[in-house]
């Protein structure tokens, strides 16, 4: 648990990959990766009014179309808080309207 | 790490003989060292009179129902177990044997390992050994969901009362390998099985891990036919069918995360069994292997089991169509790369 901000420890993640954390190197590449996947994210999500950032390489912030800020620990709590935002509709990869849009 | 415990999971629907089975398993000295969780449900604690041989090392789980506390019943009994074997207080064991009820979900079985980082660090999925009346199947295929999930994660499908009057084998072997086409189907003897058959699958084991999505690569891109069938409206698991996607490009990692991610959010309950070896641009394949809800960490293997480096990934589905799967992650997978300029330009 982070002392000051009090989040606790998750397990990692299945899409944050392995590798050893605690080496500098592979920190680096950690944080690179997560700065990567918001950006992705950003470009699925714009066209639904919503976007995410990176929170202290531990967690996302999901940005909703009203000024929501929800904090999610990983990417299946994103796509599950913004089901909820939706009104329980999740998005669908597979919708040809959405991948027309990308 | 040190090593972990493998957990081997017993599951299959009321009456085919889950209980049976582990009589018999639990006579065989590989399993001396295993502690084995059952779940008594109704009033005639049948499975604790046939395991009461194994006493000491049998914890029954007092919620009745492994379905629908799981999560923390398992998490309680496993931590404990560490516990008093670490204190002395019970033998030092190295094996988890735990039988489902007969209308349990096995995947919650699953997820409570990896998600709990102390079992994580301690326990490891063997398998799953799934036991198939044969006498009942063609109508509990028909009529049963949760036959057909007991089916569809099973690594190990043992049918049983084989022996019986009336048994059409070769049409319950074809249900199951429709259902899921790359479990190894075994047959008990009056629920005799030799151990050696049930555990040690290591099929979360990562020096395992490729040999197993090799196998099930095999099956799937050897045969053919769909694994698809035509059912009439009553049918629980119509569409349930695997497929194989092949992509020659590296794919990218951190999108595919995504895309999957997003994929089992909105289709979860039609997606039943991922595995794939990628090939994400490194010098060796990542493994992926996922039931459900449920994706294991994906592990880079340090080279390729042979010389296709092809990225191939099976699939076990409900009603999902193939072509939009892969149209789908060819998209997403097309944005996360530089675009490419178009042909005239590179000509000129």
């Amino acid at each position: 648990m982070c002392s000051l901000c009090g989040t606790l420890g998750a397990a990692a993640h299945w899409s944050e990959g392995g590798g050893d954390r605690t080496q500098v190197g592979a920190r680096r590449d950690v944080l690179r990766e997560r700065h990567r996947r918001v950006a992705l994210l950003n470009r699925v999500l714009r066209s639904y009014t919503l976007s995410v950032d990176e929170w202290e390489e531990t967690a996302y912030i999901l940005h909703g179309p009203s000024g929501q800020a929800i904090l999610c620990n990983d990417l299946t709590a994103v796509f599950a808080e913004v089901a909820r935002l939706r009104g329980g509709v999740a998005l669908d990869p597979l919708d040809p309207a959405l991948l027309e849009r990308l | 790490m040190s090593e972990r415990i493998p957990l081997t999971l017993i599951t299959g629907f009321l009456g085919s003989g889950k209980t049976t089975l582990l009589g018999h398993l639990l006579r065989d000295p590989l399993l001396s060292d295993a502690v084995v969780l059952v779940n008594e449900l109704g009033e005639v604690p049948l499975d604790h009179h046939l395991l009461r041989q194994v006493d000491e090392k049998t914890v029954i789980l007092d919620s009745g129902c492994v379905c629908c506390t799981i999560r923390t019943d398992l998490v309680d009994e496993l931590r404990d177990l560490q516990v008093r074997q670490y204190r002395g207080e019970i033998p030092a064991f190295r094996r988890v044997i735990v039988e489902t009820t007969g209308l349990a979900d096995p995947v919650p079985v699953l997820a409570t390992l990896l998600q709990d980082p102390l079992l994580a660090a301690h326990y490891m999925a063997d398998g799953v050994v799934t036991t198939v009346d044969a006498i009942n199947a063609p109508l509990q295929a028909r009529r049963q969901p949760e036959w057909v999930k007991q089916v569809v994660v099973a690594d190990r499908v043992v049918l049983t009362k084989t022996d019986l009057a009336g048994v059409d084998q070769p049409l319950v072997e074809a249900l199951v390998r429709d259902r899921n086409p790359v479990a190894e189907l075994l047959v008990a003897d009056h629920g005799a099985i030799s151990a050696a058959a049930l555990i040690g699958l290591g099929v979360l084991a990562e020096d395992r891990r490729a040999e197993q999505v090799q196998a099930w690569l095999t099956a799937v891109e050897a045969d053919p036919h769909d694994h698809a069938h035509d059912h009439d409206e009553h049918d629980h698991h119509a569409g349930v069918h695997a497929f194989a996607l092949r992509f020659e490009e590296p794919l990218d990692w951190t999108m595919f995360g995504l895309w999957l991610a997003m994929l089992l959010q909105s289709h979860g309950e039609d997606i039943l069994r991922v595995k794939g070896l990628l090939d994400t641009g490194a010098e060796g394949p990542l493994v992926l292997h996922g039931v459900q809800h449920v994706i294991h960490p994906p592990t880079h293997l340090a080279a390729w089991p042979d010389d296709d480096h092809a990225s191939r990934i099976v699939l076990i589905v409900r009603t999902i169509a193939r072509a939009d799967v892969e149209q789908s992650l060819r998209t997403f997978d097309r944005l996360a790369k530089p675009a490419q300029p178009p042909k005239s330009e590179i000509l000129a």
